[in-house]
């Protein structure tokens, strides 16, 4: 195991820049994931990471040495491909062995550390079938068993679970999870889907266009968000943003005004941040000592279960509020506005220029 | 109106027949049978017919062109006589195997590389050398085979030219390359060159449709398994073997296929070198010129038919083989 320091790293194709300054230190044996839409560079970051892709400038050290020159191989990485990239040609059991046999382990050892692998991820009575008889859970497992059988250094996934279904994700993650605890590998992962993000990671590295848009835990990422792009991407529905005036620590909304139980200094376009999973429709549902109260014009509602989404607007905004069917309010009888309740300690304010969080004053 | 009165007007406005009537007149069920018959008429003609009557004519003896009631049905002695008796058609087959093997393996041997290399050092320049190396397949087999019967004449030839020169190279009065390469010239037409000689040929003109065959198999192997392969510690000439090859598989078993059948039916190439004569000692007769010979020079038809369907089963039989050998196997 390792400790892994990206520095400035950057990457380009030709005359487009993918990955633009990245910095980040993981420490030895945790588990990072890189989040972020498609074409961030989040992929590139850890090919790089991989050696499978050239580094335009920067350095990649893993523990105290520089791998920037060196081969994938004498990295000491193994990697788990989106599309377990699992040699058709070859069994369960040949998979597993191919990269100690290439690297050439004894064969003693190789049969214990592949039946030690089958046996953790349970893939002993499959270890004679070949890829294409097996299911997409069972070639995951069988791709993730190759890496394991190396003893890596760090664990690299490549959206691992992006090709099965829901739930299958659902167990998958949960084996990934219990495999890292098991093993204790610095782990990189990446992933587009916030939920294997924020249950997986001790951190999440989110990122947009080429740059790092915050790391933190997944609690510090979904509740303290450091702008407007972190707050909208993590959390679905996806935070509500209505434009705003700060005046003497008021959000002053059209017609309406919140006093927030902090300080902040006046700021004459902002954006106020609540998550539709904080808003309730009664106010005793809210232990809190500020609790704040905005009035929204209803366009329609829709039933997911065991919750009510109520889709409105809100000073020209869309505004969506998650609220629970056991609610006592009877929601389905909602018509024209409807007042939704929050905690102010829980509201999100963003300096509408730059996008950043606006914190409130220290004093 | 009455409603008896209306009831009789129906007739004349249902004149007009409805789709559905149109549908089920006989045109319309013949149409389609119409526009597909050209290709079963021609196919019945020019394919199954010659297809049966070689049957026919494999267990009869006489001149066909001199029609069907002079031919006398003689069961299987054609196909006896071939076995048993016909030396140039044992020795025509010798040669065929002989020429298939020489020219079929080489052509497969270095396909495969050579794709490979095109593969992997060619990114832009790519489609120009494939385009070079395929040209020889495209080019009229006539055309190849007089312009290497030129390059391979005995006085005139440039093979010669080049080789003696390197035979005759002197150092202090020794020639030390003239025990691998010849001082004199060398006459091609011998029966112990002529073979090599086709082989080339037919090598030649092959190599580059296999290599595009392999190419275009190579693009479809994914890119991750090589890329899961160096994470693994694959060498490049490792990869070659453990990834490569193996998904090349079902494309060898096809370019195979298709070396068997056009080998075993070599004609043109022999044929034009050896100036439809086979050679000396007929050392390069095929089978496929033998039978073109009985039936077109001698008129046994009988026995040409007799070749034509053994060729076939030794064709069915090596084809056979290469599904066991290399076809996908479940």
């Amino acid at each position: 195991m390792a400790a892994v320091t990206f520095s400035n790293l950057k990457k380009r194709f030709g005359e487009t820049e993918v990955v633009k300054s990245f910095d980040l230190h993981i420490e030895d044996g945790e588990f990072v994931v890189l989040l972020g839409p498609s074409g961030c560079g989040k992929s590139t970051t850890l090919r790089m990471l991989a050696g499978l892709e050239e580094i335009s400038d920067g350095e990649i050290f893993i523990g105290e040495e520089l791998v920037n020159e060196l081969h994938p191989m004498e990295r000491n990485i193994a990697m788990v491909f989106q599309s377990y990239a699992l040699y058709p040609h070859m069994t369960v059991k040949e998979n597993i062995a191919f990269g100690l046999k290439m690297t050439k382990v004894e064969k003693d050892e190789i049969e214990r550390r592949v039946k030690l692998a089958a046996d953790m991820l349970e893939l002993t009575p499959l270890l004679d079938r070949f890829p294409k008889a097996l299911s997409g859970g069972q070639r995951q497992r069988v791709a993730m068993g190759r890496a394991m059988v190396r003893t890596p250094e760090v664990f690299l996934f490549d959206e691992p679970l992006s090709n099965l279904d829901a739930k299958l994700r659902g167990s998958m993650r949960a084996e990934i999870k219990s495999l890292h605890q098991e093993l204790g590998t610095t782990t990189l992962y990446v992933t587009h889907d916030q939920v294997e993000a924020m249950t997986l990671a001790d951190r999440v590295v989110i990122l947009k266009d080429g740059f790092i848009a915050q790391v933190g835990t997944p609690k510090e990422i979904f509740e303290q968000p450091a702008n407007k792009f972190v707050a909208t991407f993590i959390g679905a529905p996806e935070m509500n943003l209505v434009n705003a005036k700060l005046e003497n620590s008021q959000v002053i909304i059209g017609e309406q005004t919140l006093a927030l139980p902090t300080t902040y200094q006046d700021q004459a376009d902002c954006a106020l941040g609540v998550r539709p999973s904080d808003l309730y429709l009664n106010p005793r549902a809210i232990e809190s000592d500020a609790i704040g109260k905005l009035t929204v014009n209803i366009d329609g509602i829709e039933l997911l279960g065991a919750t009510y989404h109520i889709q409105g607007t809100l000073n020209g905004s869309r505004f969506v509020a998650d609220i629970a069917t056991s609610d006592e309010t009877d929601v389905t009888q909602e018509t024209g506005e409807v007042e939704l309740f929050f905690d102010l300690h829980r509201v999100h304010l963003f300096d509408n220029q730059e996008g950043n969080a606006i914190r409130p004053n220290l004093n | 109106m009455s409603a008896v009165e209306s009831a009789e007007k129906i007739p004349a406005v249902s004149k007009k027949r409805s789709l559905k009537q149109r549908l089920n007149a006989k045109g319309y069920k013949w149409a389609p049978y119409l526009f597909v018959s050209p290709f079963f008429v021609l196919f019945a003609v020019f394919g199954l017919f010659p297809l049966l009557f070689s049957i026919y004519l494999s267990l009869h003896y006489g001149d066909a062109t001199g029609g069907i009631d002079r031919m006398e049905f003689v069961g299987l002695a054609n196909y006896i006589y071939l076995f048993r008796d016909d030396a140039w058609f044992h020795s025509s087959l010798i040669n065929t195997g002989w020429l298939a093997l020489a020219s079929g393996i080489p052509q497969h041997v270095v396909a495969i590389p050579l794709a490979f290399f095109l593969h992997t050092a060619f990114k832009k320049s790519r489609n120009t050398v494939i385009g070079a190396y395929f040209v020889p397949f495209i080019t009229s087999s006539v055309a190849i085979s007089l312009v290497f019967t030129s390059l391979f004449s005995r006085d005139f030839g440039v093979v010669n030219m080049i080789l003696t020169q390197i035979g005759n190279v002197e150092i202090f009065g020794f020639q030390p390359l003239g025990w691998l390469f010849p001082t004199e010239n060398v006459d091609w037409a011998r029966p112990q060159y002529i073979k090599p000689m086709i082989a080339f040929v037919v090598f030649w003109r092959f190599v580059g449709w296999n290599t595009v065959l392999y190419l275009s198999a190579m693009q479809t192997i994914p890119k991750d398994l090589y890329e899961a392969a160096t994470v693994d510690g694959a060498k490049p000439w490792q990869q070659f073997f453990y990834i490569t090859l193996p998904q090349l598989k079902p494309m060898m078993f096809f370019a195979v296929t298709l070396t068997i059948i056009g080998n075993l039916q070599m004609f043109e190439e022999p044929f034009i070198i050896t100036g439809g004569t086979g050679g000396i000692e007929q050392a390069g007769k095929t089978a496929a010129m033998h039978l073109y010979l009985t039936a077109f020079t001698e008129g046994d038809f009988g026995t040409a038919s007799a070749v034509s369907w053994l060729l076939f089963f030794i064709i069915a039989i090596l084809t056979w083989l290469n599904n066991k050998i290399l076809g996908e196997k479940d």
